[in-house]
Parts: C-alpha cells; sequence; structure tokens
C-alpha cells in the first residue's frame, strides 16, 4: 500500500461517517437526529459562553480526583491482598461479589446519604475505579520473583524497604495497567452520576439539553464527551510507555 | 489435609469476613447508632428480599435485567467474534477503523443513552443496544487478538491445502482463538450486567435498575440494598459460571496445541 493512502485511510473514515451522518441526517430531517452542520454552530455558542468549559473542569476534577483517590486505595489494599496470604484468603469472596455490583446501581443510596453533591459522585466513580487497581496491583504483587525478596532479606532492607524498593518497582507495570483502565472507569461513572441526579458538569448538561428538546447541543455533548474519553485514554496509554519503555512490545519480532 | 477438608476451611475463612460486617451492622442497626434510612438494618434487608419469594415488581425486574442482560451479551458476542474476525485477519480493515473504533471504545455507554432513547424509545430494545455498545469491546479486543496469535505453521498448512478463507478461518482460525474469546466473553458478560442496570435506571426500561429508581424515591432503603445484593450475586454466579467454561476451553486449547505441535 502507498504510504499515502495508509494514512489517510484511518482519517478518512470519520470524515465518510460525518459525511453520512449530515446526508442521511438532511434527508430524514427529524428533530431529533440533527445534521453535523447544525450541532456545530451549537457546539460553537456552548464553547463561546463558556458553559462548556466551566462543566468540562467540573467533570474532569470530579475525575481526577476520583482516580487518585482509587488509586491510593486501590494500590494500598491491593498490596495487602498480594503480599500477605491470610488478607487474600479472608478477602476473596468479598472482593469477588462487591466488584460486580453494577456501581451505576449504587448512585440512589449514595444520593441518599451523601445528597445532589460532588461527594456522591466522587464515592460513587471511586468505588468503580478501585476494582481493576485492587485486582492489579494484588496479581503484579503476587507474582513478584520470590528471589528478589530472598535478596531484600540478605541486604537487611527491612518490610517497608522491600516493598518500597523491590515489590513496587517489580509490580508496576500491572499497576499501570489498573490505573489506565480505572481513569477510563472514573470518568464513566463521573458522567453518569452526573446524568442520574447530581446537577451539575457534563453529564447533567447533555440530560438538560434532551429534556430542554435541545438535540443539537445533545449530539454536541455526546461527541464532546466522547472525544474527551479518547484523550484521556491516549494520555493514559502515552504516559505508561514514556514511564516504562520497556513494556513496549517489540515490533522487531514481526 | 482431604480436599474436601481444605475447601471448607477455605469457605469458612472467606465468609468469615462479610458475616463479621454483617453482624456488626446488625448489631449498630439494632442500637440505632447507624440512620435506617441510609444503612437499612441486614434482617430488614433479608426481609425486603423474601419478595423474590413471590410474584411483584422485585421478581419483575429480576427477570428483566437477567433477560437483557444474557440477549445482549448474546448480541455482543455475536457482534464482537465477527468484527473481530475482521479485524485481526484484514491489516486493511484494522488500519482503517481503527481510530473509529478507538473513538467508540473510549465513549461512556451512558451518554448515548438520551440519543438511543430517541430513536428507540425506553423500552427493552434500547436497553439491548445500550449492551451492545457498552459489552462488545472486550469480545472484539480479544477475538483481535487471538485470531491474531493463531499458529503460523497451521496456516501455512491450510495455504497449502488450498482452504477457502472461510474454511481457513473456521477450521484453523476461530478454533485457536476460542480460549482468548472465551476471556473476552466473561469480561463482556459483567459489563453486560452494568450496562443493563444503566439503561434501566437512566432510561426507566423495567428491571432492578428502574426497581431500585422508585425504591429510592419512596425512601425504601430495605428495598434498594436487597436489589443490590441481588445484583452482586447476579455478577458473582456468571462471572464462576464462565470462569469454569474459561478454565475448560483453556485445558482443550492446550490439548490442541500439544496435537498442533505434533503434527
Amino acid at each position: 500500500m502507498p504510504a499515502t493512502s495508509r494514512h489517510a485511510l484511518p482519517i478518512a473514515i470519520p470524515f465518510v461517517l460525518t459525511a453520512a451522518w449530515e446526508t442521511i441526517a438532511r434527508g430524514l430531517g427529524y428533530d431529533s437526529f440533527p445534521p453535523p452542520d447544525r450541532v456545530l454552530p451549537a457546539f460553537w455558542a456552548l464553547l463561546r459562553t463558556g458553559t462548556l468549559w466551566t462543566n468540562t473542569v467540573h467533570t474532569l476534577a470530579v475525575v481526577l480526583a476520583a482516580w487518585v483517590l482509587s488509586g491510593l486505595v486501590g494500590v494500598a489494599t491491593g498490596l495487602a491482598i498480594g503480599l500477605v496470604r491470610p488478607v487474600w484468603r479472608m478477602s476473596q469472596t468479598s472482593v469477588e461479589f462487591l466488584r460486580f455490583i453494577p456501581p451505576v446501581a449504587l448512585i440512589p443510596v449514595v444520593i441518599i446519604i451523601y445528597g445532589f453533591s460532588n461527594t456522591t459522585e466522587l464515592v460513587v466513580a471511586a468505588y468503580a475505579a478501585v476494582w481493576p487497581v485492587i485486582l492489579n496491583t494484588g496479581s503484579g504483587v503476587a507474582q513478584v520473583d520470590r528471589r528478589l525478596l530472598e535478596v531484600g532479606r540478605l541486604l537487611r532492607l527491612g518490610f517497608p524497604g522491600v516493598v518500597r524498593k523491590l515489590v513496587l518497582p517489580s509490580a508496576l507495570p500491572a499497576i499501570a495497567v489498573g490505573l489506565r483502565l480505572s481513569l477510563a472507569i472514573s470518568l464513566i461513572v463521573v458522567v453518569t452520576t452526573e446524568m442520574v441526579g447530581v446537577p451539575d458538569g457534563l453529564g447533567f448538561q447533555l440530560v438538560s439539553s434532551s429534556q430542554a428538546i435541545r438535540y443539537d447541543r445533545v449530539y454536541a455533548y455526546v461527541v464532546w464527551i466522547g472525544n474527551l474519553g479518547l484523550l484521556l485514554a491516549v494520555l493514559a496509554l502515552w504516559t505508561e510507555r514514556r514511564l516504562m519503555p520497556w513494556r513496549r512490545p517489540a515490533r522487531a519480532e514481526a | 489435609m482431604r480436599p474436601a477438608a481444605r475447601l471448607g476451611l477455605r469457605l469458612v475463612q472467606s465468609l468469615a469476613l462479610p458475616a463479621a460486617i454483617v453482624v456488626l451492622w446488625q448489631l449498630a442497626a439494632g442500637a440505632q447508632l447507624i440512620d435506617p434510612v441510609f444503612f437499612p438494618a441486614p434482617l430488614d434487608v433479608w426481609a425486603a428480599l423474601g419478595q423474590l419469594a413471590g410474584p411483584g415488581p422485585m421478581r419483575d425486574g429480576l427477570r428483566i435485567t437477567v433477560e437483557s442482560m444474557l440477549a445482549g451479551w448474546v448480541l455482543a458476542g455475536a457482534v464482537g467474534v465477527v468484527a473481530g474476525i475482521l479485524v485481526g485477519r484484514s491489516p486493511l480493515i484494522a488500519r482503517a477503523t481503527g481510530p473509529t473504533l478507538e473513538f467508540l471504545r473510549a465513549t461512556p455507554p451512558s451518554i448515548i443513552v438520551p440519543v438511543l432513547i430517541l430513536f428507540l424509545g425506553t423500552g427493552q430494545r434500547m436497553e439491548l443496544a445500550v449492551i451492545v455498545f457498552a459489552a462488545v469491546w472486550p469480545v472484539l479486543l480479544n477475538t483481535v487478538h487471538g485470531v491474531r496469535s493463531t499458529d503460523a505453521v497451521l496456516l501455512e498448512a491450510a495455504a497449502s491445502l488450498r482452504l477457502s478463507r472461510l474454511a481457513t478461518i473456521v477450521k484453523i482460525v476461530l478454533p485457536s482463538a476460542v480460549p482468548s474469546i472465551v476471556v473476552g466473553l466473561r469480561i463482556s458478560l459483567a459489563i453486560s450486567l452494568i450496562a443493563a442496570v444503566v439503561a434501566e435506571i437512566l432510561g426507566s426500561s423495567g428491571g432492578l435498575g428502574t426497581f431500585i429508581v422508585f425504591a429510592r424515591s419512596r425512601f425504601q432503603s430495605p428495598d434498594i440494598y436487597a436489589a443490590l445484593v441481588v445484583l452482586g450475586v447476579i455478577g458473582y454466579l456468571s462471572n464462576g459460571l464462565l470462569r469454569l467454561a474459561e478454565r475448560r476451553a483453556l485445558r482443550r486449547a492446550s490439548a490442541v496445541g500439544a496435537i498442533g505441535a505434533e503434527i
């Protein structure tokens, strides 16, 4: 394949899809399915008035807070589960049960407790995002080479030293995968919590646009939130590869 | 120690912590240390679970949620496997659709609910669409991975036997991708349950999600907690069942792998 078409093709598909959206939406003429040339002005208007920015900042701030919280709790819990055998045995069933409760189902309970507040968003998102960190840290720590731990004993590092200098670094790739997953989950759950009831942020704007029958705005928010998700995913992957270049899959094999 | 005794000990160990928490919770509720609206007593939640014994909104909710979860999961699995084979076998398709798929995958499934309601209404069809959109990704990605890791020797053998493209996929590629696909299917079943509840809470399409919303509007906390317990049990059981299937698939795959190596 020539080099130009190889790079053009992936970019072409979104353009083709947008063009198809324009054509079909115009042909149908439904209010509920506005073409891109009506969604784009709505997007600009939201951008100019600042609505989009303030709500994006709110949503992202809660996402980051939930991510950091779930990261700290998850790594600590994962360390305990991975290093201490009885803790693993005693918590296994609880973890397997709790992590399958759909986080959205918790939103009504947490709203009863914390009201329609940022705390509600934070708690639900952190609950949802903590599981991949716990599970990946736990399995990463459990797979640390036992000989490495013996080296630590020989060097008299002490328990905190062994964890900090040997266990955490060798479990880092697994922890990074867990943190990457938990960032994606944080965004999903924060936006969903805002849609279900917390009157703030992008999710709330999306639902109230829908209730106000401003479908141009609905589509603008959907595309914008989708792009935010993509941006976070790409950033997380890029950071992971930057920090751990040895984890990059070897191209030479192919 | 005999295996049965060891299993029994494990069970006791793993249930000790939750049992202790439930007992403490019940004692605290009995002594009125915690607000029953926030944290209803476990015995009240147990009583609410009793609704499942007879017909009523909770049992209807359970039926609708499980039905939607399974139907959406099957649809997502079918779409995921077919798309995964296409993307995994054709570098052209992989390259062309890559960024689009990444964008769709990064889109939170809940935000398409308002859009889907416009087209499909608030019923079970909308719920199925949300589930497929959310649960297709693990199957798709794992199928791609499995398809790409097909043994090159087997593919060459297929080529020298002049197997058609379809026959190569059905006889060589798919069987060797099965372990990977099964892992994807297990993850996507858990996501199907979550997506079903998302649709039921945002779109009131029935099911336990809608049951929870109604219970909350009447501050019937025991009902909410009972529904949470039921959802946790559904997730736990379905994941456990598929983990058994996964183990069986892996064992068979390693047997096939051994035969493949002998050829």
